[in-house]
């Protein structure tokens, strides 16, 4: 397991940007999907 | 190089992204608390309403954990695609899909261990319901503390945390959802969790096949490495000897290549002597300029002495890329010739073929090897309990809403694992490109993580952590829930109070998710080391003896509870003697996997098919009303008959 230390090496690929773009639509698909999801379900509530 | 912290040095903005993604899962599996706690069924199966997506999703979020990118990675940097093949029996799953799905959901079991119950009638049938019930309770605590500690030691890695740290919270944060809303806190928060893991193994296995220079390069690249074996130099080797070398045809003999120089072994207390370093090995395997005209020995040399007791790695030019080549030592000025491996395949190439075939029994990917994994996938789906993940499984086929929403998932969900690890392997191919020359697998076990860890922008390295965190939290919920079932269903509910009102049901299950919690950090923190010993005996061995016996369940009528639970207790008696006593003692050979399989099974066969014979069939009756419920497929013919004599079937309906 030591070895993983040694062998990350910092030698980032693409534009910085991507680092907020990407998460960023995917979390608004996550929270789309969950409140689909909820509404789908909430008529079953109770 | 410094300490991994600051390599990855987590920024702000992964900070945000981790923390927006974590408070998302909890909210989501936290918000169906009101619908978890209405029953026991809601608490365990979402009432049995769900369409088969969800299941599906469930499938594949709690089949996708953190060791699992260790394990794949591990068998592609091994054995390249063929590798894939390690992890093919999820497809026991699409033939499963339409055969012992359909029977277990029709059965309304909610677990395997009632089924067993409906299928067999009687003590023996109780036994084997307790048996199971138990059985699976320990199962789901030490897969939550084997999947926990590899969470906790993978925090310890990238923040310094203490193991038990990562451990404890990231389970915890499971526990809270699951003891909330159950079931259907899993299953929703499933669904989330597993479209960010598909997305976040997409994304990082596409930064690691660009990091390696792209699929073109990685293809170009393996054709002109050079050859490879790894060689753990053997202890008996007396210190100031010198050996050679050489490579040859396995199948005519001729020699190819054979060292012009002798080598020299060296003793441990030696080691300075040993000079050559990781950077160097890596470079001698990827670089053209090292070759020769004439194809040779390029590592080790007259100059570098080898390490008695140490692994290294053989680097040669390849003579004819793709073919079967041994590798041989002789420490005797050649009169005799000592195998170091034999059925290698020569050069590098052979790693993006999943079909190199190394002989019927011999070399790293048998004839043998590869028949058993696919009877094993294929007719491993006539059966229940054929492998490990039947049980979480079966939780799923009973939460949806019919029959056909059952295969649906099963299938649409092992589907989804299939393509997973086909999306691994290539980032594992531009893996091994760039670090060839890994002999430990601790490290290269470790190449998707790296890949991620090395390459990802900032920002989608916190996503990676969160998406890490999806994959923990879908595997651990299933587990807690699962656990519970079985602690609920099967013993408190059916031993203790069977009269019990829903509402006290709920509190047993949230109580036994509590204590499947707490074992698993015990599990976690005393399985430690020990975890590939642990998986393979208990996954894989235990499970062979009774692989038929839970398809035999299944399809024959005269199979009986006695013979089921015979085949257990063998199998328990019988894995240990094969696996380790017999072996150690020098009786019997230290026999491959697939061959154990077999062993078993055969062995197996030999006491439950006598006792299921010598003991009376299962009673008329009850195999009737299992029969009409659950349509079963195979040699049901004397109840069938029986069933369409009383009236309980007709005719047409058969059609």
């Amino acid at each position: 397991m030591m070895n993983f230390t040694v062998m990350v090496i910092n030698q980032r690929i693409g534009a910085p940007w991507l680092g907020f773009v990407i998460p960023a639509a995917i979390f608004l698909v996550s929270v789309a999907l969950t409140f689909l999801l909820i509404r789908h379900f909430s008529k079953d509530k109770e | 190089m410094g300490s991994l912290q600051n390599i990855i040095s987590f920024q702000p903005l992964d900070w945000f992204w981790l923390a927006a993604f974590v408070i998302l899962m909890i909210f989501f599996g936290a918000y169906f608390y009101r619908m978890g706690k209405r029953s026991q069924s809601d608490f365990f199966l979402a009432g049995r309403g769900l369409p088969w997506w969800l299941p599906a999703s469930s499938v594949y979020a709690t089949h996708t954990a953190t060791d699992t990118p260790i394990w794949v990675a591990g068998v592609i940097y091994k054995y390249g695609l063929t590798g894939l093949w390690y992890a093919f029996f999820a497809a026991w799953c699409a033939i499963s899909a339409f055969i012992s799905t359909r029977i277990f959901r029709r059965s309304l079991a909610y677990s395997q261990a009632e089924w067993q119950t409906l299928r067999f009638g009687g003590l023996g049938a109780e036994m084997i319901r307790g048996w199971l019930a138990g059985w699976q309770v320990f199962m789901n605590m030490f897969i939550l503390g084997w999947v926990g500690i590899a969470m906790g030691k993978l925090c310890h890695m990238i923040f310094g945390w203490d193991i038990w740290v990562g451990l404890v919270v990231f389970t915890g944060i499971g526990a809270l959802y699951v003891m909330m809303s159950g079931y259907w806190g899993v299953v929703m928060a499933d669904f989330q969790q597993g479209i960010i893991a598909l997305l976040l193994i997409f994304i990082v296995s596409v930064w690691g096949v660009i990091a390696a220079g792209g699929p073109q390069e990685i293809i170009s690249k393996l054709k002109i490495y050079n050859s490879t074996v790894e060689w753990k130099i053997p202890n008996e080797i007396p210190p100031g000897t010198t050996g050679w070398l050489r490579i040859r045809d396995t199948r005519s003999g001729e020699v190819y290549i054979e060292n012009e120089a002798p080598i020299r072994f060296i003793h441990e207390d030696n080691k300075t002597a040993y000079n050559i370093s990781p950077d160097e090995v890596q470079h001698l395997i990827t670089k053209e300029k090292s070759r020769s005209e004439t194809p040779c020995v390029i590592y080790p040399t007259d100059v570098q002495p080898l390490v008695i007791g140490s692994t290294c790695q053989i680097i040669w030019t390849p003579v004819h890329k793709g073919k079967l080549v041994d590798i041989q030592f002789s420490i005797d000025n050649r009169q005799s010739w000592q195998i170091i491996a034999d059925h290698h395949l020569d050069g590098q190439v052979w790693r993006i073929n999943p079909f190199c075939f190394t002989g019927l029994t011999r070399g790293q990917f048998p004839v043998a090897w590869f028949v058993t994994m696919l009877i094993i996938a294929l007719i491993g789906g006539f059966g229940m309990g054929t492998s490990i993940d039947w049980y979480p499984e079966a939780q799923r086929i009973q939460s949806a809403k019919t029959v056909r929403d059952a295969s649906y998932s099963i299938w649409a969900g092992s589907a989804a694992v299939l393509i997973r690890n086909s999306v691994w392997a290539a980032a594992i191919l531009g893996f091994f490109v760039l670090f060839p020359h890994l002999t430990r697998s601790a490290d290269y076990e470790m190449g998707w993580y790296v890949l991620g860890f090395s390459y990802l922008p900032i920002g989608l390295v916190g996503f990676f952590f969160a998406g890490i965190l999806a994959i923990h939290l879908s595997t651990v919920s299933t587990h807690l829930n699962l656990g519970a079932m079985y602690a609920t269903r099967d013993f408190f509910h059916h031993y203790v109070k069977p009269h019990a009102s829903e509402a006290s049901l709920v509190k047993v299950g949230r109580i036994s998710t509590l204590i499947l919690l707490v074992g698993s950090f015990i599990f976690g923190i005393i399985i430690g080391e020990e975890i590939t010993q642990w998986l393979i005996f208990a996954l894989w061995i235990m499970m062979a003896g009774v692989w038929l016996p839970n398809i035999l369940q299944v399809i024959w009528w005269r199979f009986n509870a006695w013979g089921y639970l015979s085949a257990w207790i063998a199998n328990l008696g019988l894995s240990w003697l094969i696996v380790w006593v017999l072996p150690n003692f020098g009786i019997i050979p230290e026999l491959p996997d697939y061959m154990q399989f077999w062993a078993l099974i055969v062995l197996n066969a030999l006491i439950y098919i006598p006792v299921t014979l010598f003991t009376k069939p299962e009673n008329m009756d009850h195999l009737l009303k299992y029969y009409v419920m659950c349509r079963p497929i195979g040699f049901w013919g004397p109840i069938k008959k029986e069933a369409l004599k009383r009236g309980l079937l007709i005719e047409h309906q058969e059609k």
